[in-house]
């Protein structure tokens, strides 16, 4: 609140020094998570689906093994010659079997019992490759294959990422927004505990933006303490975890470290945050204001 | 349209209750000097928050430096107020800033460069006795000592209208003389003074002023003002208070 010269209108405000910084951190810590957590989120999906989308499986379910294996070599032909295929390679019988018995158990799988032929296919991620009309051409060579694009899977799995993504949206808004109702209540009793003196002000020609100009550096101070505190306790969890997946290093959690774009958005959070909470103060203040003599 | 004030049936009342002002009408005109007597619960204070737009009337018009101000918008108000210079009859001195800052808070909030404001500021707090508490807080002031902190800071302006509630009340009758020597000077300036005050004496000093006098709320003019009687007054000798 240090104006020109070092020079205040309003005295500091008890009310706003104690709690406010650190429910906006509070708030801020939330909406980092969030944000962290849509962003990374949403760099795994893309990935689990361009690696997903370039691979299909093709499966002969055929109860005669003569027939199957004439299937398959028709399939594996058929996919070979088509352009934007980069690799075809089915699995072997013992590996399809390797494959099913953690299902079935090793004892209970007999010769007899029929395994589909599974069929590898690699796709080129330039390729325009139509799986309706692959599965048509297919169709005519090997009536028993089943081309399975993953597309059904994801699917599913893009509409469980938007729902998480949304989710960590709601979080960031409604954090912000309570963020907003904190600050916005911590103002009004900043007023009321300066009500005389801004009177004074008043009376001797201040306009409503010279005591609004009080509250708000005042407040861009708090947003930006609260929202740094916030943030750094945000990155700290996350550089944890992210250290955690990385021990793991599975696949799937692969896209779970945190990219450059997530720590931009923790960098500009800070800013975000205080930026809210100096204009959340200043329509406080102005909305206030306007009910004075 | 040349008064300075202007008002015609202006009443006021607080909340429900009965009007503590009726029917208050009257002018002044620019430059003038005016007197505002009348027993304690008349008015007074009432009378000069209109002036000083601390409030608007119950009914009524007044008009301001020729501004209707009944009706007149908020965002309007500030402009006038830097016009009026204030004495209010319980000080309101801001108790965060020194004496000089306090002194300096009309100029400041219109903007005007830091340096002229200080040596100004100075100026005008050694003429009412206060050079050596300039970095004083207002609470540790004596009550005639805050009293010429609330003049200093009503005039620094050189404000266009100066209002002052009892500003001589906690002062002896000296340093009285020498407040009142201060706002004659500003009324030779041009600026238009209402002082309200009990005190018998301090009218007498100024033979030129209108007494407007309140009574139950309604207001009575006791004397006009003559324009060739120039008021008499007892200047303190230059040396004395000085810095
Ligand atoms: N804010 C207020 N709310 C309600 N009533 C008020 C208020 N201010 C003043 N009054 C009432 O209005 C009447 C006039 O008060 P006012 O302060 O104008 O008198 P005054 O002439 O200045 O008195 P004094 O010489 O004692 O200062 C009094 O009866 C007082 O009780
Ligand atoms: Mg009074």
């Amino acid at each position: 609140m240090i104006g020109r010269g070092g020079y205040r209108f309003l005295p500091d405000g008890r009310e706003a020094r104690g709690v406010l910084p650190w429910v906006i951190a509070i708030m801020t810590f939330l909406a980092a998570l969030a944000v962290a957590g849509g962003l990374m989120l949403y760099d795994a999906t893309s990935q689990w689906r361009t690696t997903l989308s370039r691979s299909w499986t093709v499966q002969v379910v055929e109860a005669d093994p003569a027939r199957r294996e004439a299937q398959a070599r028709a399939a594996v032909k058929l996919l070979t010659e088509i352009d934007g295929v980069t690799s075809v390679r089915a699995l072997s019988d013992a590996d399809a079997r390797a494959l099913l018995e953690p299902w079935l158990g090793a004892g209970s799988m007999s010769s007899d019992l029929p395994v589909p032929v599974l069929i590898d296919v690699a796709v080129a991620p330039s390729a325009s490759l139509s799986p309706a009309r692959v599965r048509l051409r297919l169709q005519a060579v090997a009536p028993s294959a089943r081309l399975d694009d993953h597309d059904r899977w994801l699917r599913q799995l893009g509409a469980f990422a938007g729902a998480l993504q949304l989710t960590a949206f709601a979080i960031v808004v409604v954090s912000l927004l309570a963020t907003m109702g904190v600050v916005g209540f911590s103002t009004r009793a900043g007023l009321m505990g300066h009500r005389a003196t801004i009177e004074i002000l008043h009376l001797m020609g201040a306009e409503d933006s010279a005591i609004g100009r009080e509250f708000q550096r005042q407040y861009l101070f708090h947003g930006l303490k609260g929202g740094l505190a916030g943030v750094a306790a945000a990155v700290a969890t996350i550089a944890g975890l992210g250290w955690m997946a990385q021990r793991l290093s599975s696949g799937l959690l692969g896209g779970f470290t945190p990219g450059p774009l997530v720590w931009l958005s923790l960098a500009v959070l800070p800013l975000a945050v205080a930026v809210l909470t100096m204009a959340t103060a200043r329509l406080t203040v102005h909305r206030a204001l306007a009910d004075y003599v | 349209m040349s008064n300075v004030v202007r008002f015609e049936n202006v009443g006021l009342r607080y909340g429900t209750s009965a009007e503590v002002l009726r029917d208050v009408s009257f002018s002044l005109e620019p430059g003038t000097f005016h007197f505002l007597t009348g027993a304690s619960g008349a008015g007074k204070t009432s009378l000069l928050t209109l002036l000083y737009l601390a409030r608007r009337p119950s009914r009524g018009l007044i008009s301001i430096f020729g501004h209707d101000v009944v009706t007149m918008k908020r965002s309007a108000l500030p402009a006038l107020r830097r016009r009026i210079g204030v004495v209010f009859q319980d000080f309101r001195l801001l108790a965060h800033l020194s004496a000089l800052d306090n002194v300096m808070l009309p100029l400041r909030i219109a903007g005007a460069p830091e340096a002229a404001v200080r040596q100004h500021a100075e100026e005008l707090l050694a003429w009412v006795g206060l050079a050596d508490r300039m970095n004083a807080r207002p609470a540790t002031l004596s009550g005639g000592e805050q009293q010429r902190l609330a003049i200093a800071r009503a005039v620094i302006g050189r404000p266009d209208l100066l209002v002052a509630d009892e500003p001589t009340g906690n002062v002896d009758p000296e340093m009285a003389a020498r407040l009142l020597h201060l706002f004659l000077e500003l009324n030779k300036l041009g600026t238009t003074l209402v002082i309200a005050t009990h005190d018998r004496s301090l009218i007498d000093q100024v033979p030129g002023a209108q007494v407007l006098r309140l009574e139950r709320g309604e207001l009575f003019t006791q004397r006009q003002i003559r324009p060739d009687i120039r008021p008499a007054v007892v200047r303190p000798s230059p040396q004395e208070n000085r810095p």
